[in-house]
């Protein structure tokens, strides 16, 4: 047995000599040089003890332990059709979380915790055959979702058209108050869009906060762009 | 508003889903929703009708929700009518089998109730009617939603966006309350009004007690509710899972016993465990979907990730050696990572709850004991199968990319391991495969369909065969068993007057035709011999050879030839009989035609209209 074994292990390195190896895991190799372990390898004392990274559904779709900015790490969508900043306090809705092949991913994020004065709850929803003509559809349907009207500004840069509406719910509706903004963001390349409705509660001290937070919750819709011409994980250009 | 007009029974509205199933070229869709509207009415349809397709509308080109649907608008000036009527269409391919598991069961990816609104904005554009989509509950007309498995796509965009003034279903997929959190705004901010956890941290929700959610959905949709109709079949499966948790019935229902033969599966399914359910209902579909598909191979493929092709390669040492190393194997490992642990998970469910599941399917009737013995056994057996591939493929992969070549000696009785599991479990599906069990299966489905539905409804006077309506006459013929088939009457009436009508007029120019062709041509035979006569009888000399062939000496010359002719002035053959024979034909056709109308028109009393329907039928149809 042994000496057949050999002799098949001999016959293998003549057959194959020269092939490599098939890599474990060929979706951790980045187009870098550097190959750099992705958040979800990680070992957990190597990640920022920040809730994104204690959440393992959350971790997974995190590229980096460095910040984009304070407060932000970068997320990359499972579609590999946008990227984003993602609050270190957010945690991504796991069961509510959807992906169709890569037409379609629906992800939501809630933001803070119990002690927070404000807390957030962020919906992205990515849609790979959304196009202008679907744009007032989908912007009444962002209003029916918030439940009033809203004033969409346009906004077109080289690669995608921002449509922005603030929103802020009346006192006596809700026990907190509650504000925030509804985006649709349609790629000029090719098509698809996203969908965001950003929504803030705030609790306490709602005059003094409101204002920064508004300007923050802006600032990082900024962050939100396609990743039009780069490759997705399998390889193939996009 | 007012309220609709056309489509306002039951039957009706059923027939018309019924119909939306056959994807009939428009013309023809047309026609068959005046002939359902005359059959079940007695009465002409009191409109046109304009027709426009999901497959029609731009902004649904792009869209991969599976989503597909008929609008329908009917409107006439003189009788103040205009509504539309969106018929959204259940399950039929294999996206939309995925997509229902998912929104369903999940309650998530409500894409297919976006592109319900879309289309439907999309249509009422078309049909040139002016409306404010974000204001859809102030659009002038009425516009109902129609479906059967689609209901939870219908009823799901109602409820967020207001699409429908009236919803319709039958045996409809119910609605779900954390699928309804994830999609309405409005919603999920009352729930946070009262769960605050929800704001930053969304599957909390499924931490909360079911009942506090379902009362809280059931009180924010309530006005809603009112222009929702149901009517579902306690037989339908879709009904039996609808005890599952996040599912809610909202609207008015209607149950309907539509089979006598068992009492249907909800008492069953509400005993198993709500993620049982959700398992079995997983795997009956995933293996549908997969059956779909093709071979015993194809199966195994789709619900492990395991390749056969792949495996069989493991056949002996050489061949075993070169699988190992070869790029086949590589391929294969991410779909079995995909695929294998979510199926072990689902059927060890099953197992799990194996004794409650079969002895209540057996409790039920649905299969008997050698049944439940067989299936509990067939389940642990493949869940030790599924287990033992889990392992084998988990080794091989870890020692192929850890310790390369030196693990090969281990790791091919792994592969060995892995080929006889694989043996071992086509031979468990295949025994799941059996007639008897897909009889069951079958028997199981029919409880969806609108077929039993439709009959149950009819309450002992209209019953439905094919798409065909059948009635009960009123004066009895002695009893409840006879039944008329109405739409083969009027098709006969209609078709068979058509066809008497062109027999006359093939009469009518067989007669022409002898008149032109055999009477002209006699004429003019006549004629030319005359013709020849006369010549002959001026030019005697000219025939002088002619008259030769019979004289027995020589003829010098001709003087004179006298022609003696007899020619009848009528034809030998006279049509006339074989005319009024076939004339005869065509009356005695019509005799047993209006005949027979009688006869069904006199098992009726005058209020069904019968005579109405064959007189209508003759003018819609009868050319």
């Amino acid at each position: 047995m042994r000496l057949k074994l050999v002799l098949v292990f001999i016959a293998i390195i003549i057959v194959l000599g020269g092939c490599q190896m098939p890599n474990k895991n060929p979706s951790t190799q980045t187009e870098g040089e550097q190959e750099e372990l992705k958040p979800a390898d990680m070992d957990d004392e190597d990640l920022p003890d920040v809730r994104a990274f204690k959440d393992e559904f959350t971790r997974g779709f995190l590229q980096s332990t460095e910040e984009t900015r304070p407060g932000y790490y970068p997320f990359s969508s499972a579609t590999g059709a946008y990227k984003m900043d993602f609050p270190a306090e957010g945690k991504i809705g796991e069961k509510s979380y959807n992906i169709k092949n890569k037409s379609y991913e629906g992800v939501s994020i809630g933001v803070g915790n119990e002690q927070s004065d404000i807390t957030h709850t962020i919906k992205v929803k990515y849609y790979n055959h959304l196009s202008d003509e679907l744009k007032e559809s989908r912007l009444g349907q962002m209003e029916s979702n918030i439940g009033m009207d809203l004033e969409f500004e346009e906004k077109t840069s080289e690669n995608q058209t921002l449509y922005l509406a603030p929103y802020q719910h009346a006192e006596e509706e809700y026990n907190k108050d509650i504000y925030g903004f509804a985006a649709l963001i349609l790629n000029e390349k090719k098509l698809g869009g996203i969908q965001i409705i950003y929504t803030s509660h705030c609790a306490n001290n709602c005059g003094e906060l409101k204002e920064m937070d508004m300007k923050q919750a802006q600032e990082w819709l900024k962050s939100v762009s396609f990743l039009e011409g780069l490759k997705d994980s399998d390889g193939n250009a996009r | 508003m007012q309220d609709e007009q056309i489509f306002i029974t039951k039957e009706l509205r059923m027939r018309l889903i019924q119909l939306e199933y056959k994807n009939l070229p428009e013309e023809q869709l047309i026609q068959e929703i005046e002939r359902i509207y005359l059959e079940e009415t007695g009465e002409l349809l009191p409109a046109e009708v304009n027709v426009y397709t999901s497959s029609e509308s731009s902004k649904l080109k792009e869209d991969s929700s599976g989503y597909d649907g008929t609008a329908l608008l009917f409107s006439s000036e003189d009788n103040n009518i205009d509504e539309v009527y969106i018929i959204s269409q259940g399950s039929q391919g294999i996206v939309d089998w995925s997509y229902n598991i998912e929104s369903m069961l999940a309650g998530k990816n409500y894409s297919q109730a976006e592109a319900t609104h879309d289309f439907t904005v999309d249509a009422l554009e078309e049909f040139g009617i002016t409306f404010n989509e974000n204001e859809m509950d102030q659009v002038e007309i009425p516009v109902v939603g129609l479906h059967s498995l689609a209901h939870n796509n219908n009823i799901t965009s109602y409820l967020l966006y207001d699409t429908f003034s009236k919803v319709y279903s039958v045996n409809g997929a119910q609605t779900n309350y954390y699928q309804l959190f994830d999609a309405d705004g409005k919603f999920e901010k009352r729930l946070k009004d009262e769960f605050p956890v929800l704001e930053y941290d969304l599957d909390a929700i499924y931490s909360l007690p079911p009942a506090d959610i379902e009362a809280i959905a059931k009180d924010f949709y309530a006005d809603k509710a009112k222009n929702i109709y149901q009517d579902i079949s306690i037989h339908d499966p879709l009904y039996a899972i609808s005890g599952v948790r996040g599912f809610f019935t909202l609207g008015n229902v209607t149950p309907h016993k539509t089979s006598d033969n068992h009492q249907g599966l909800r008492r069953v399914a509400d005993k198993i465990p709500d993620d049982a359910v959700v398992a079995l209902q997983k795997l009956a579909i995933d293996y549908t979907v997969a059956k779909e598909n093709g071979s015993m191979e194809d199966i195994i493929k789709d619900l492990t990730g395991v390749d056969m092709a792949v495996v069989e390669q493991f056949d002996g040492l050489w061949g075993s050696a070169k699988t190992y190393f070869g790029s086949d194997f590589t391929e294969m490992v991410p779909g079995v990572n995909e695929k294998l642990p979510g199926l072990i998970e689902n059927v060890q469910l099953i197992t799990g709850n194996a004794e409650v599941i079969f002895d209540e399917l057996m409790g039920a009737t649905y299969i008997t004991k050698n049944q439940r013995d067989e299936l509990v056994e067939v389940f642990t057996e493949i869940e030790k199968e599924l287990l033992l591939i889990q392992e084998s493929f988990a080794s091989i992969e870890f020692n192929r990319s850890t310790k390369g070549i030196s693990a090969i000696g281990s790791d091919l009785s792994n592969a060995g391991k892995l080929y006889s599991a694989i043996q071992r479990l086509t031979d468990l599906f295949g025994q799941l495969n059996k007639e008897e069990y897909q009889d069951i299966l079958d028997m199981i489905v029919a409880g969806h369909s609108i077929g039993e539905m439709i009959n149950a409804i009819g309450e002992g006077e209209k019953s439905y065969l094919n798409g065909d309506l059948l009635m009960a006459p009123s004066n009895g013929g002695g009893g409840k068993d006879i039944w008329v088939n109405i739409s083969a009457a009027l098709r006969m009436y209609t078709e068979g007057k058509v066809v008497l009508e062109e027999r006359t007029e093939e009469i009518t120019r067989l007669v022409t035709t002898i008149g032109e062709e055999v009477t002209q041509f006699f004429k003019h035979e006549k004629k030319r011999l005359l013709d020849k006569i006369n010549d002959i009888e001026q030019n005697p000399s000219a025939y002088s050879g002619m008259v030769q062939e019979y004289a027995t000496s020589t003829v010098k010359g001709v003087e004179r030839i006298t022609v003696y002719d007899v020619i009848t002035s009528k034809l030998n053959a006279d049509h006339d009989s074989e005319i009024r024979l076939l004339n005869m034909s065509v009356t005695d056709g019509y005799t047993f035609i209006e005949k027979y109308r009688k006869a069904i028109e006199d098992m009726f009393d005058e209020e069904a209209k019968i005579a109405e329907r064959f007189n209508l039928a003759e003018v819609v149809f009868g050319d």
